[in-house]
């Protein structure tokens, strides 16, 4: 044993010490089935969905997007109410604590506005999620073709 | 026991009557569907059949090319007919995706007259022109028509076969609003008239076979 007892636990401790603001700094928030919906050429607005899921203690409040390719980016629910079908923007979507958040066709989506650029299947585009806590969390998301199966939760 | 006999005697009887009228509307609403004098409707359908049709009232509309569309466009072949707005970034692109994927479901020759069509009627036609229109359905399918045409030609429309839309934030002279509608598809026949309605959440699968069930029955 080259290290002896004193020696190896301060070192131990810096270790820790170490590794503890990478694993706060990292978002504990898990992004999956991220995707642009490919849109007509002539389209001015396109909808981008991914399922969130917070496995932390604590929630997570997502409070803007942004993506370069993009105008804007704003989070939207599609309801139905009073027969038709209303589109409300959500300022604030919460990732509950252990819980999880889908943004599929016909529920949440992800409004992007104005394309700065003809997005075809095949290309990603990077949307950064603002979160309350003042992190960021870039999600690159592929642009893929709709299918008629999308809708699966409703 | 005797004291209880009447009452008892009384449920019986009203329980009789009450089976009976069960057991009559039955057979009525049996025999209604089974004889000529309408209300005869196909089973086993997802979509809501208007049994009579109802005919529809003259309206003026302009389809993606710039020619009138009226309700005489609708005869001599089944029509789909789906109300929205190309800046709609989700319901409009499922809808006409899963037509899409419907239309390859359901038979018929291409170029022929009677093949049944798809009709995206815009109801912001402040934003959607005719052009653009064009573009937008026939990335969805070649076969598919976009309309559109003045708001109180498409009021005619919409009113008379129950599709409601509204407007959201729209402030003269801004192009930055919503248009709230309806997500049912409605189904015309080759007579005119509304037939059907087909409601969300869409699904190609059943959409072919409602269409084509309904068509087998009513013939073209």
């Amino acid at each position: 044993m080259l290290l002896s007892r004193p020696v190896l636990q301060p070192l131990v401790a810096l270790l820790a010490l170490c590794l503890l603001p990478v694993v706060q700094a990292a978002p504990p928030l898990q992004v999956s089935d991220a995707w642009v919906a490919e849109a007509p050429p002539v389209a001015t607005v396109q909808a981008g969905y991914l399922t969130l899921e917070n496995p932390g203690p604590q929630d997570i409040t997502i409070t803007g997007a942004s993506c370069p390719d993009f105008d804007s980016v704003e989070i939207h629910e599609m309801r139905m109410a009073n027969g038709m079908m209303e589109m409300n923007q959500i300022e604030k979507l919460v990732v509950p604590a252990g819980g999880q958040v889908q943004l599929a066709p016909g529920g949440f989506h992800l409004m992007l506005f104005k394309p700065q650029r003809v997005l075809k299947a095949g290309d990603t585009v990077t949307v950064t999620l603002q979160l309350e806590s003042g992190a960021s969390l870039p999600v690159p998301m592929p642009v893929k073709k709709r299918s008629a199966n999308d809708t699966h939760h409703h | 026991m005797s004291k209880l006999a009447p009452p008892i005697r009384t449920t019986l009887l009203l329980m009789i009557i009450a089976l009976a009228s069960l057991a009559g509307g039955y057979w009525l609403s049996q025999y209604l569907q089974t004889t000529g004098s309408g209300g005869r409707i196909p089973e086993g359908l997802e979509a809501t059949v208007l049994d009579p049709p109802r005919s529809l009232t003259p309206f003026t509309l302009q389809d993606h090319n710039g020619k009138p569309f009226t309700e005489q466009s609708l005869l001599g072949h089944w029509s789909f007919l789906f109300f929205g707005y190309t800046h709609c970034p989700d319901v409009c692109p499922i809808v006409l995706q899963v037509m899409q994927v419907a239309w390859q479901q359901i038979p018929h020759a291409k170029d022929d007259p009677a093949a049944p069509r798809l009709y995206f009627i815009s109801v912001d036609p402040d934003r959607d022109t005719p052009a653009l229109l064009k573009q937008y359905v026939q990335y969805f399918d070649p076969a598919f028509i976009g309309v559109t045409g003045q708001a109180d030609e498409i009021d005619k429309l919409t009113n008379r076969i129950g599709v409601l839309y509204g407007f959201e934030d729209k402030q003269p002279g801004s192009e930055d609003y919503q248009v709230n509608h309806s997500a049912q598809i409605i189904l015309i026949d080759p007579q005119g008239r509304m037939r059907a309605v087909i409601s969300p959440p869409h699904d190609p699968a059943t959409i072919a076979r409602n269409f084509t069930t309904i068509r087998d029955f009513y013939g073209d």
